[in-house]
């Protein structure tokens, strides 16, 4: 009963997630702006719109359309609400796109290359047994591959990140900064594919003295099958959803800290929780101009964060199971 | 027996020698590449020669200038006429370390007392404490600032910032969750306790198992978590440097080039130090894990 309640709780969350994110796109058309005449124009402090009053009336500057604004505004008189949800919407979109898919990828295929048939001589036993020209070089190959991930793997990835923020930041100056931030991801989701690929190289040697394995060998299946059915279908699939979460949780992570720092998207036009974030973070509560609304992009990411991690742990449980 | 102890130390060390020159190259390409007219350029024009003519530079100890403040970099200070990285490190380093046996000690005394002694306060502050590491470190900062209101000073919570902010919690609970949850089922635990004997003697080996297990994790955590908690918490370490001497200049004169120099003697300082704590952790683990079997 508890666990359906954990499960029915968790899925209500990612609902509520979805539904935020997707906001922006719901609403009717606004064009280019979102300036209203409303609570939090011309410098005034963020407005709660107040329980089931069904939001602030706004007027619309350029196109005087009356709408409701649910989060009231922010000091120059944008939609919170909407600014939020761009904003999750964006960051979510780009984790996924530029950091998940590449380190998913990538880290699954050279896991497999590093982990599958790789024999567990040396290359002098290799020589003396008189394997094949070509075997010999695939064994090179998957130890030179080993090898070059090892040394990603040692990489300090904030340090590189950091660097290639600032350089980018420079070199790419009128660039679109949704790509440049993209381009930052990508190379995150790059640095974060040793990990998968060792997490699957590991799994494939214990799964290699297995008994199955030796079945379905035996039954001529063919090595693509074997690889791409029974131990990444079967046995890897959470080990790459697990990593999935948590490079998409740490690429949302990496465009805040990119923000706090003080590059990041900076452009009217673009929203990320990052630069929410940094921009709210002169009026958190606490400040001289404190505001409860300025934590809002905080929760967000708090919500996001949890969301992903519970989901994680909610696998992690059955797996142990 | 010696003789192999000694290729063994040599061939590690020439790893990590080979790894760290390989992976600065990634770091000195990546900034030869993207920026223009950077100082890394004027080394040569061809990539290759110009990563060798620093690195030939870089072991001769002559790491370069900041130009900004027109200051040298040296790999150890002693005035303030210079800048040494190592001085740097060595905050930095204090600081994770710190974090980590903090982090170790609360898991460590609180799951002993959850799993041994079926505490429910330990068990409940464990699990709040988790969900709290779970949150990233720059949240942390944020709820310190919200809660405290500064973001000055407050050197002691860089240490439970790290502790706590930094997944490292989590992860040696969990670990240590598993391991004495394991211990607890066994006969000899059963019978040592019916004599009354100590269960933390049996217990201890798993806690620092669990050090080690986690410790590349760590390694890098350290550098991540502290990097930003300096810079928020203004306190002198790596972060705090690379904010006074990369960042921020960068921020305030755009047009200026980047302080690659000073960029890469941090690099190649950490990826060294990383690694050597990996090489050593790898060693120590062996051992640890060894003995424990042949008992």
């Amino acid at each position: 009963m508890m666990y359906r309640i954990k499960i029915l709780s968790l899925l209500l969350l990612t609902l509520l997630l979805v539904v935020l994110s997707m906001y922006q796109i719901i609403l009717p058309d606004r064009g280019d702006t979102y300036f209203y005449d409303a609570p939090g124009n011309n410098g005034e402090r963020m407005t709660w719109a107040s329980p089931f009053s069904g939001g602030y009336p706004g007027v619309n500057k350029v196109s005087t359309e009356k709408v409701k604004l649910y989060l009231g505004t922010d000091y120059d008189g944008n939609d919170l609400a909407f600014r939020i949800s761009k904003g999750v919407f964006s960051s979510m979109l780009l984790s996924f796109l530029a950091a998940v898919l590449i380190s998913v990828f990538l880290g699954s295929s050279l896991g497999i290359i590093i982990g599958f048939n790789r024999a567990k001589t040396t290359i002098k036993e290799l020589l003396n047994h008189q394997e094949s020209f070509l075997r010999i070089v695939y064994h090179l190959f998957q130890g030179t591959i080993d090898y070059v991930l090892q040394i990603i793997n040692a990489i300090p990835m904030l340090l590189l990140v950091l660097i290639l923020v600032i350089v980018v930041e420079k070199s790419l100056y009128d660039a679109n900064q949704l790509l440049k931030l993209a381009l930052c991801l990508f190379v995150y989701g790059l640095l974060s594919t040793p990990k998968l690929a060792f997490l699957i190289k590991d799994k494939i040697n214990t799964l290699e003295d297995e008994d199955f394995i030796d079945a379905a060998r035996a039954s001529g299946i063919s090595d693509s099958k074997l690889v791409f059915t029974h131990i990444i279908r079967y046995e890897c699939s959470s080990i790459i959803f697990l990593q999935a979460i948590n490079i998409f949780i740490q690429a949302i992570m990496l465009e805040t800290v990119i923000a706090f720092l003080g590059y990041g998207v900076r452009q009217i036009k673009y929203e990320t929780i990052g630069k929410l974030i940094s921009e709210f973070k002169d009026y958190l509560p606490g400040t001289v101009m404190g505001d409860p609304l300025a934590i809002l992009p905080i929760v967000m990411l708090l919500l996001i964060a949890f969301v992903g991690n519970s989901w994680s742990k909610e696998l992690l449980d059955e797996q142990y199971e | 027996m010696n003789r192999k102890i000694i290729f063994n130390c040599v061939a590690g060390f020439v790893k990590i020698i080979l790894t760290t020159v390989v992976a600065s190259f990634i770091i000195f390409f990546v900034i030869y590449i993207f920026e223009d007219n950077s100082q890394l350029q004027d080394f040569g024009n061809n990539i290759v020669i110009a990563y060798y003519n620093w690195l030939v530079n870089f072991i001769q100890l002559d790491w370069g200038w900041v130009v900004r403040s027109n200051m040298k970099i040296v790999p150890y200070s002693y005035n303030d006429q210079s800048i040494g990285v190592i001085n740097y490190l060595l905050r930095t380093l204090s600081y994770g370390a710190a974090g980590i046996i903090l982090a170790l000690a609360i898991s460590s005394i609180f799951t002993f007392f959850a799993v041994f002694f079926y505490s429910i306060p330990s068990r409940l502050l464990l699990k709040i404490l988790s969900y709290i590491s779970g949150l990233h470190i720059i949240i942390l900062c944020f709820f310190i600032k919200i809660v405290l209101g500064h973001s000055e000073g407050f050197h002691i919570l860089v240490i439970f910032a790290i502790a706590l902010g930094s997944n490292m919690f989590s992860d040696i609970y969990y670990y240590q969750l598993d391991q004495f949850s394991k211990l607890l089922e066994q006969d000899f635990i059963t019978a040592a306790r019916a004599w009354g004997d100590s269960v933390w003697k049996h217990a201890r080996r798993s806690v620092g198992l669990g050090l080690l297990t986690q410790w590349n994790a760590l390694v890098s955590t350290i550098f991540t978590s502290t990097i930003i908690i300096e810079y928020y918490f203004k306190v002198d370490g790596i972060g705090h440097a690379l904010h006074k001497y990369l960042i921020e200049p960068n921020l305030s004169y755009p047009d200026d080039k980047v302080e690659s120099l000073f960029f890469m003697a941090i690099s190649f300082t950490v990826i060294f130090i990383v690694l050597i704590l990996n090489t050593v952790k790898n060693e120590i683990y062996l051992k640890f894990s060894t003995s424990g079997n042949n008992k």
